[in-house]
């Protein structure tokens, strides 16, 4: 017998007609589901380990908060950078004692489907294909469960830095843009539309930066470079989606 | 027009205004996974950033639009955080000076596409083997 498929259409949409990527939710999928969130201070020598004990490498997701109280991901780290296995996260920060907000989830690194925790829980839950919602205990069994949630999507936004270089070759721009949420969102941002790719850059011994930072107001995007690096004119695209679940 | 909402676990308030608290909101679309799958990208044993070396690999997605990636970077026992264009960078082997691995990480509207370099002085020792994860969720970045 085929398993039922339960979807949800936005407001004013169809759940029966519109395309899979605009519904609310669609049972036929798997999602991130959130095991935990979590905000850390890292210690004095700028290490932070969470112990998780899942006994396998789950997906995982990091912020950083910076001087100013906003928060902002390492778009490039250091030698290690954040990584897990199968019982801890290692996260080497900027700052010595600096939060570091977490979000594990339930999901593996490899998406499998494994067995022996004991971590389901919410009232609506949706197992995968060949196991039954109502015995199974390990969250990498289901597809959805609504204990921890899953992440939501605000809106997507794209922000165009352009470069303006001053008189002694340098350059340091951003654009901001004001999300109404009142508080700090969980945000990912893309960066596309770079004229030399990023890693030609780097071997050039030519240097520049890009980041991204939110807080309760504006996400704000940045490029800064060294002398003459660029020209001016160049424009950074960089691509976010602003969730509804917080950092902060 | 009904709407449907579920709380997450230890949340009470079903008329709530922040919808962090809510597992599902029908009003918002949940983050769905399109596909998860993975590649190995193989960086030769000898490599160095002196002689412009690298390895790429990528994945299909077909997707037809540029989605919202996961990346991860498995080596060892570790899975590496990455996330973009963001470069997780790792310590290999090396046959003299320090050398690490360097990525660069994109998607168009078909495939991901992965770069791995070496970075530093050194000299990669033996074949390294990395495996990049992704989760490619179903909305479009752009």
């Amino acid at each position: 017998m085929t398993a039922p498929i339960f979807k949800i259409a936005k407001r004013g949409g169809d759940a029966l007609t519109d395309a899979q990527k605009d519904l609310a939710f669609d049972s036929s999928l798997d999602y991130m589901i959130i095991l935990e969130e979590r905000t850390d201070t890292s210690d004095g020598s700028n290490n932070l380990q969470i112990t998780h004990s899942l006994g396998y490498i789950p997906a995982f997701y990091t912020f950083f908060e910076a001087a100013d109280g906003s928060w902002y991901r390492q778009i490039e780290t250091g030698l290690g950078g954040s990584y897990a296995d199968s019982t801890k996260i290692y996260i080497q920060t900027d700052e010595p004692n600096q939060r570091v907000r977490t979000v594990i989830f339930a999901n593996s690194q490899d998406n499998s489907v494994g067995s022996g925790r004991n971590n389901a829980s919410g009232k609506l839950r949706v197992a995968k294909p060949g196991y039954d919602a109502e015995t199974e205990t390990d969250l990498r069994r289901f597809r959805f469960a609504s204990g921890g949630g899953v992440f939501k999507i605000k809106e997507n936004r794209e922000m165009v830095v352009t470069v303006n270089v001053d008189g002694s070759g340098y350059s340091d721009d951003q654009v901001q843009y004001a999300h109404g949420l009142g508080y700090t969102p969980q945000v990912y941002v893309f960066l596309g539309g770079v004229q030399i790719p990023i890693f030609q850059f780097i071997a050039a011994g030519m240097s520049y930066s890009v980041d991204f930072t939110v807080d309760d107001t504006y996400l704000t995007v940045r490029v800064q470079s060294g002398e003459y690096v660029f020209e001016g004119g160049e424009e950074f695209v960089f691509n976010a989606q602003i969730l509804l679940d917080k950092i902060d | 027009m009904a709407v449907i909402k579920i709380l997450k676990d230890g949340e009470t308030d079903i008329e709530s205004t922040d919808i962090s608290k809510f597992a599902l909101h029908s009003d918002y679309k949940c983050q769905k996974i399109a596909l998860a799958t993975y590649v190995n990208i193989v960086l030769p044993d000898g490599s160095n950033w002196f002689d412009g070396d690298f390895a790429e690999g990528v994945i299909n997605h077909n997707l037809g639009y540029i989605p919202i990636f996961f990346p991860f970077v498995e080596y060892g026992s570790k899975g590496y955080e990455a996330t973009g264009n963001a470069n997780p960078q790792i310590e290999l082997p090396t046959k003299d000076d320090p050398v690490g691995a360097a990525f660069d990480i994109w998607a168009d509207d078909t495939q991901l596409h992965i770069t791995v370099w070496p970075t530093g002085l050194g000299t990669v020792n033996g074949n390294q083997t990395f495996v990049i994860r992704c989760f490619f969720i179903e909305d479009e970045i752009i």
